[in-house]
C-alpha cells in the first residue's frame, strides 16, 4: 500500500477545518494512517465518504484505554493522537453519528481546549517576562559583557507565541458561543 | 464568557438530558456500550449518545459520587468497565424524575385548556 504524506498545521480552533481537510482527502482516496502536528501520513485506497472528528483530551493509562474503548464500541476508529488531539474516523456501522451528541458536551470539549491553551499561553508569558527581566538587566549593564541579542530573541519568540496563544483562546471562545 | 465559566462544571442539576438518561441506564449495572444501546432503544433512537458525551458524563457522575465502577469486568472483554448507581445516584435519579414529572404536568395542564 502506497503511503503519501502531507504537511499542514492547524491551530487549536481550526478543528472543523482539519476535519474537513481529512474528509476531502478520503474522498480522493487518501486515508489518514498517522496524524502529526505538521506531518500527516495517508494511505492510498478507494475514495470514501467518511467522517473524521477531533477530540481534545489529556488522558493516561487505564482512563485512556476506557475512553478509547467507548469510541471503538460506538463505531469510531481511533486513528492516532498528537499531544492532546485525538483523531477518530467513523466506521460505516457507527451507532453514534457524532462523537458529541449535545451542546453541553460540545461546549465542554471547547472548554478543555481553552484550559489547555491557557496553560501553554501562561507558560509562554512567564518565559516572556523572564526574558524581559534579563533584557532590562543586560541593558542596565548589570550583567557584565553579556550581549543583548539572546534576550531580545527570547522575548521576541516567546512574546509572539504567547500573543498567538491569546488569539487562539479568543477564537475558541467565539467557537464556544457559536455552539447551539 | 466569563473566565470563571472556563473552569466551571456543567454537570450540576438540572441534569442534561444525556446525563439523566445515563443515570437511568445505570439503575442496572451496565458498561458504556450497553448504556449507549439502552438509551437509544428506550428513547426510540431519539437520544443517540456520542462516545465523547458518554465519556464526559460518566467521568463527571463518578467524580460526584453518583456512580461507581464495579470491581469485576464484563465477560468477554478486558476493557469495558461496568458502572452502577450509588445510593446518592439513585436518590438523584429519584428527585430528578419527580422534578421532570411535575414540570411535565405544568405543560400538560396548560395544553388541556
Amino acid at each position: 500500500m502506497s503511503v503519501t504524506t502531507r504537511w499542514r498545521y492547524f491551530l487549536a480552533y481550526e478543528d472543523p477545518k482539519a476535519e474537513a481537510w481529512l474528509e476531502e482527502h478520503a474522498r480522493h482516496g487518501l486515508h489518514l494512517t498517522r496524524p502529526g502536528l505538521f506531518r500527516f501520513a495517508f494511505e492510498e485506497g478507494e475514495p470514501r465518504t467518511e467522517k473524521y472528528r477531533l477530540d481534545f483530551q489529556t488522558l493516561r493509562g487505564s482512563t485512556r484505554d476506557e475512553y478509547l474503548a467507548l469510541f471503538r464500541d460506538a463505531g469510531w476508529e481511533f486513528v492516532g493522537q498528537v499531544a492532546n488531539r485525538y483523531y477518530f474516523r467513523a466506521q460505516p456501522d457507527a451507532i453514534a453519528p457524532e462523537i458529541f451528541s449535545d451542546v453541553e458536551s460540545r461546549r465542554d470539549r471547547i472548554r478543555r481546549q481553552m484550559r489547555f491553551g491557557a496553560v501553554v499561553t501562561g507558560l509562554l508569558a512567564l518565559e516572556t517576562s523572564i526574558g524581559l527581566n534579563r533584557l532590562f538587566k543586560t541593558m542596565a549593564g548589570q550583567v557584565a559583557g553579556a550581549s543583548i541579542g539572546a534576550p531580545i530573541l527570547m522575548v521576541a519568540l516567546t512574546g509572539s507565541f504567547s500573543a498567538l496563544g491569546v488569539w487562539v483562546i479568543w477564537q475558541l471562545e467565539q467557537a464556544y458561543k457559536r455552539q447551539h | 464568557m466569563r473566565i470563571s465559566a472556563v473552569f466551571a462544571r456543567s454537570d450540576q442539576p438540572p441534569l442534561t438530558e444525556a446525563t439523566y438518561c445515563i443515570l437511568a441506564a445505570l439503575a442496572e449495572p451496565r458498561h458504556g456500550y450497553a448504556v449507549m444501546q439502552w438509551v437509544g432503544e428506550v428513547t426510540g433512537e431519539r437520544v443517540k449518545l456520542g462516545p465523547g458525551t458518554l465519556y464526559g458524563a460518566l467521568t463527571a457522575l463518578q467524580e460526584r459520587g453518583m456512580i461507581v465502577p464495579l470491581g469485576g469486568r464484563q465477560e468477554g472483554s478486558d476493557r469495558r468497565k461496568v458502572y452502577a448507581l450509588t445510593e446518592r445516584g439513585r436518590a438523584l435519579l429519584e428527585s430528578e424524575t419527580s422534578r421532570l414529572e411535575s414540570t411535565a404536568r405544568v405543560g400538560r395542564r396548560a395544553l388541556k385548556k
